[in-house]
C-alpha cells in the first residue's frame, strides 16, 4: 500500500509534467492553433460542445469560440503566474539572503517587513495593488509577485543562517572574499535547494490568484484568461454550464500539473520525501 | 580460553558496488574479555559491529557463521531468528550518545520504556529499575554530586553523562555482550577515562564481554585484553593487546603503532628536532578577554584575560578540554572573531587580523567541512590568490599547481569536487588554501583530530617541512597530548579561559607544576602502561 503510494508519488510527478509540458505547448502555439482573436465573435451565440465539429466545445453568449478562449487563456494564465511566481522567488531570495546573512538589526528590519506583508492575505494584497495600479498584465504580474515573496524569503533566510556559520563560509571569509560574494556565491546556492521545492507551489498559487483577479475583473481587459472566461459564464451557469465547468477544469488542472511537477522535482533532487 | 560467548566464522559484508568491507573475518569472545578492534577508517572494524548487532543497512549482504553460545543456529543466516538478540543479548554504545536521545522526553522516561520493552514490567515499576541503572553507571541520586538524573532532559547533560546514559539503556536487558563504537572518541581525555573505567568496571563486576572498536592504538591497548588489527576488511594481527602493541608483528601494525605517537612522559623517545630558530617579528595576543551570549539571557566567559606570543618559525601547542577557551583564542587569532578587550600586535606594532587577512591564517579540523561542496579545489584556491594577493588567470593557475605540489598533491586534482578526495588529500589542500595567502602565521586548530594516522603523520611532517623552509609560526590548538608533544616547542594549558601554565613542551609535559595539567597527563590511556591493573582499585568514587 505504502510502496503503491510511493510508487505514485514518482508517476504524479512525471504526468504532471506531461501535462504541464502539452498546456505549455498548445499556450506557446495558441495563435497556430486558434487562429485570430479570441475575443471575435465567429458562429451563432451558445452554441453546445460537440455540436459544430468547427467550434468543437461551444460558443458563449456573445458567439466567441470557446477552445479558442481556452488556448489563448492558457497563454495568459500560464505566463502571468510564470512571470509573477519567478519575480516573487527573486525578491524572496534577495531578501531571505540579506537578512540571513547580515547582522541582527538589518535581519530584524527586513523580517518586520516581511510579517507586514505576511499580515495581509496574498489575495487582498494584490487585488488592492491592482486596483491602484491599473489592470494591466504587468500590473498583474508586479501585484502577485510583491504579494507572494515572503514564504520564500523566510525559507531562505533559515537556510542561510544555518549555513553561514559552516567552516567554508569562515575560510572563504579569511581568503579575503567580501560580504556579499560569500553571502551570495558561497551560502546562497546551498540554500537554493529547498526554494525547488517551493517553486510549484508558488507558481500555482500566483495562476489560482491571476484567475481570482480575473474573475473580478481586475485583469487586462484585452487579453483572454481563464478567470475571465468564467466570470463571463456565470450568469448562464443553469442553461450552459460548459462556459464555467471548461476554463474552471483548466485551471484546476494547470495548478494540480504545475505543484505534481514541483513535488515531483524536489523529490527527484532528493529535498523531500527521501526517508 | 573458555568456551566462547561469542564465536564469528568467516564474515563476510558487501556493499553493493563496492569491494568487500569485511572480507574472511573470524573472531572468538570469551565471557568478561575485552577484545579491541582497531583499525583505520574503512577497515570493516564498525561494519564487523553492525553485522553482530544485526544493524547493516538493507542493501548490505553479510554471510558467515555467527553463534551465541547458548542459541541454536547461525544468526547471520537469511531468516535467521534474531528476536532477543539486541537488547537482550547483545548491548550497544555509540560514538556520539547525544544522537541516541530524544531531545524533548527527559532521561528517566526514555529509560523506562526501554525498561518496560526488555523486562516486560508496567511502567511505574519500571522506574525503581531506571534509576538503578542510572546509579550503576555512576550518576548516583545520593552523595555530593547528587541530582534527580531521571528528571534532567539531554541537553543539560554533558558528553560524558549522556555516554553514560546510553550505557545504562544498553544494560537495560542485562546483555553478555557489550558491542562499543568509538564511545569515547569524541570526549575529553579525563572523561574518556572515566567512561574507559566504567567499561571496564562493567567487565569486572557483571561479567560482560566487550568487543571495543576505535581508531586509538593507545585506547585500545589499554582496555583491551586482546586485540585485533584490521586492515581493508581483512584480520592483519591478533594477539594479547599489550605485547601487540609493544612487539607488533606484521609491517602494518608496526606502522601504526610508530605513527600512532602516544603520549609519554619519557621525552627521550621522542624524536628530536633540529635547532629551532625563531625568527623576529612575533604575534602577540594581551590580555584577551571574551564573552558569549549564554542560553537563557546570562554571558559565559569564553577568555579572561589570555596573554600569547608566537614567534615567526615556532610551534606552539596549545592544549585544554572543550569548554576551555582555546579554539576561540584561535579565531581571535586569525580575525574571525572579536576579542572584547586586550590587544593585537604584530612585530610591536597594533594589528587587525581582520584587516590584514593575508599574515594569519588558519586550518580546520574537519577538512570536508572547511571547503564549499559546490566549488572545486581549483576554486577554492583561487579565492585567496584573487583577493589577497591581486593574482588572476595565468599566473593564478600556475601558483595554484605549485601550491598543490608544496604540499605533495597532484596539481590534477583540483579539477575534483571536495567529496572526491580522501579526508588526507583534502587536508593537504586546506593547507594549501592558506599558504595562498602567503601567511607568517598559521593557526591549526585540531587540524589532524579527523585524520587517521598514517595520514596524520603525513601532515605532521608536512607542517613541521613548512615551518623549517618557511619560517612559518605555527599555533597548534590540540586536545591530542601525544600530537603536541611530538610537534611543540612550546604549550600552553587552558582550563575554562585562562592559563593554567606555560613553557617548554618537555617540561610542562614531564614535570607539570599545576595539579590540572597533571590530572590532564594522567587521564591519557597509555597502551605501554599497563592501566587495567594500575587503575583497579580507582573505580569511579
Amino acid at each position: 500500500m505504502i510502496a503503491a503510494l510511493r510508487e505514485f508519488r514518482g508517476a504524479g510527478g512525471v504526468l504532471g509534467g506531461l501535462v504541464l509540458l502539452v498546456i505549455a505547448l498548445i499556450a506557446a502555439a495558441a495563435s497556430w492553433i486558434a487562429p485570430g482573436d479570441p475575443l471575435n465573435m465567429v458562429a451563432r451565440p451558445l452554441t453546445q460542445p460537440f455540436a459544430d465539429p468547427r467550434y468543437l466545445l461551444g460558443t458563449d453568449q456573445l458567439g466567441r469560440n470557446v477552445l479558442a478562449g481556452l488556448v489563448h487563456g492558457a497563454r495568459v494564465s500560464m505566463s502571468v503566474g510564470a512571470a509573477a511566481a519567478a519575480a516573487a522567488i527573486c525578491v524572496g531570495i534577495l531578501v531571505g539572503t540579506m537578512a540571513g546573512f547580515s547582522g541582527r538589526r538589518i535581519d530584524n528590519g527586513l523580517m518586520r517587513i516581511t510579517e507586514a506583508f505576511q499580515t495581509v492575505p496574498t489575495f487582498l494584497l494584490a487585488l488592492a495593488l491592482v486596483s491602484v495600479l491599473g489592470a494591466s498584465a504587468l500590473n498583474v504580474v508586479v501585484a502577485i509577485g510583491i504579494s507572494s515573496w515572503p514564504p520564500t524569503a523566510r525559507l531562505v533566510r533559515a537556510e542561510v543562517l544555518r549555513l553561514k556559520g559552516a567552516d567554508y563560509v569562515d575560510a572563504a571569509r579569511l581568503a579575503g572574499r567580501g560580504s556579499l560574494a560569500i553571502a551570495f556565491m558561497e551560502v546562497l546556492p546551498g540554500a537554493l535547494q529547498p526554494v525547488v521545492a517551493l517553486i510549484g507551489v508558488t507558481v500555482g498559487e500566483a495562476i489560482l490568484v491571476e484567475s481570482a483577479l480575473a474573475f473580478l475583473g481586475l485583469s487586462d481587459p484585452n487579453l483572454v484568461s481563464w478567470g475571465g472566461m468564467i466570470a463571463n459564464g456565470r450568469a448562464l451557469l443553469r442553461t450552459a454550464p460548459y462556459l464555467v465547468v471548461l476554463p474552471g477544469l483548466a485551471i484546476a488542472i494547470a495548478v494540480l500539473c504545475v505543484t505534481l511537477a514541483g513535488d515531483g522535482l524536489a523529490n527527484r533532487l532528493g529535498i523531500v520525501g527521501r526517508r | 580460553m573458555s568456551k566462547p560467548v561469542l564465536q564469528l566464522d568467516d564474515l563476510m559484508v558487501r556493499f553493493p558496488g563496492s569491494p568487500p568491507a569485511v572480507d574472511g573475518l573470524s573472531l572468538g569472545l570469551a565471557p568478561g574479555e575485552v577484545l579491541s578492534l582497531v583499525g583505520e577508517s574503512g577497515s570493516g572494524k564498525s561494519t564487523t559491529l553492525h553485522a553482530i548487532a544485526g544493524l547493516l543497512p538493507r542493501d548490505a549482504v553479510a554471510t558467515g557463521d555467527l553463534r551465541l553460545d547458548g542459541r541454536p543456529g547461525n544468526l547471520l543466516a537469511t531468516n535467521a531468528d534474531r528476536r532477543g538478540i539486541a537488547g537482550r543479548e547483545i548491548g550497544m554504545i555509540f560514538q556520539n550518545p547525544g544522537a541516541s536521545l530524544n531531545p524533548v522526553l527527559t532521561i528517566g522516561s526514555q529509560l523506562d520504556e526501554i525498561v518496560t520493552a526488555h523486562r516486560e514490567l508496567r511502567r511505574d515499576a519500571a522506574r525503581a529499575v531506571t534509576e538503578e541503572l542510572i546509579d550503576a553507571v555512576g550518576l548516583p541520586r545520593m552523595g555530593p554530586q547528587a541530582k534527580d538524573w531521571a528528571r534532567a532532559f539531554p541537553h543539560q547533560l554533558s558528553g560524558g553523562q549522556k555516554q553514560r546514559i546510553a550505557i545504562a539503556a544498553a544494560l537495560v536487558g542485562n546483555p553478555r555482550i557489550l558491542l562499543a563504537d568509538e564511545p569515547t572518541t569524541a570526549l575529553d581525555a579525563t572523561v574518556q577515562a572515566q567512561i574507559l573505567d566504567l567499561i571496564l568496571q562493567l567487565v569486572d563486576e557483571r561479567g560482560i564481554a566487550v568487543m571495543f572498536v576505535t581508531h586509538d592504538l593507545g585506547v585500545a591497548a589499554a582496555v583491551g585484553d586482546r586485540m585485533i588489527v584490521l586492515k581493508d576488511g581483512r584480520l592483519v594481527e591478533e594477539g594479547a593487546a599489550r605485547t601487540l602493541v609493544r612487539n607488533p608483528g606484521a609491517e602494518y601494525t608496526r606502522e601504526l603503532v610508530s605513527a600512532s605517537l602516544p603520549f609519554t612522559r619519557d621525552f627521550s623517545v621522542v624524536r628530536k628536532r633540529d635547532g629551532v630558530s625563531v625568527g623576529a617579528g612575533a604575534l602577540k595576543l594581551s590580555n584577551v578577554h571574551r564573552r558569549f551570549a549564554a542560553r537563557g539571557g546570562g554571558r559565559v566567559q569564553a577568555l579572561g584575560g589570555v596573554t600569547l606570543t608566537l614567534s615567526p618559525g615556532e610551534i606552539v601547542g596549545l592544549i585544554g578540554e572543550s569548554g576551555s577557551g582555546k579554539t576561540t583564542l584561535g579565531r581571535i587569532a586569525v580575525g574571525l572573531e572579536r576579542a572584547d578587550s586586550g590587544s593585537l600586535t604584530l612585530d610591536g606594532r597594533a594589528f587587525q587580523p581582520a584587516a590584514e587577512r593575508s599574515l594569519v591564517q588558519m586550518v580546520f579540523q574537519d577538512p570536508l567541512a572547511c571547503f564549499n561542496p559546490r566549488q572545486s579545489i581549483a576554486r577554492a584556491l583561487t579565492h585567496p590568490l584573487r583577493c589577497l594577493r591581486g593574482m588572476g588567470g595565468k599566473s593564478a593557475k600556475q601558483q595554484i599547481s605549485a601550491l598543490m605540489e608544496g604540499v605533495g598533491l597532484d596539481p590534477r586534482l583540483g579539477k575534483r569536487m571536495p567529496h572526491q578526495l580522501s579526508g588526507g588529500q583534502l587536508q593537504r589542500a586546506a593547507i594549501a588554501r592558506a599558504l595562498a595567502a602567503q601567511p607568517h602565521f598559521l593557526v591549526c586548530d585540531e587540524a589532524v583530530a579527523s585524520l587517521d594516522v598514517s595520514i596524520r603523520a603525513q601532515v605532521l611532517d608536512l607542517l613541521e617541512d613548512l615551518r623549517k623552509r618557511q619560517g612559518l609560526g605555527l599555533l597548534f590548538i590540540s586536545h591530542d597530548l601525544g600530537v603536541v608533544q611530538q610537534i611543540a616547542d612550546r604549550t600552553i594549558v587552558m582550563r575554562n579561559g585562562i592559563e593554567v601554565e606555560s613553557g617548554p613542551t618537555a617540561s610542562i609535559l614531564s614535570a607539570p607544576r599545576e595539579a590540572y595539567t597533571q590530572q590532564l597527563l594522567a587521564s591519557v590511556p597509555s597502551g605501554l602502561h599497563p592501566w587495567r591493573e594500575s587503575r583497579a582499585g580507582s573505580v569511579l568514587a
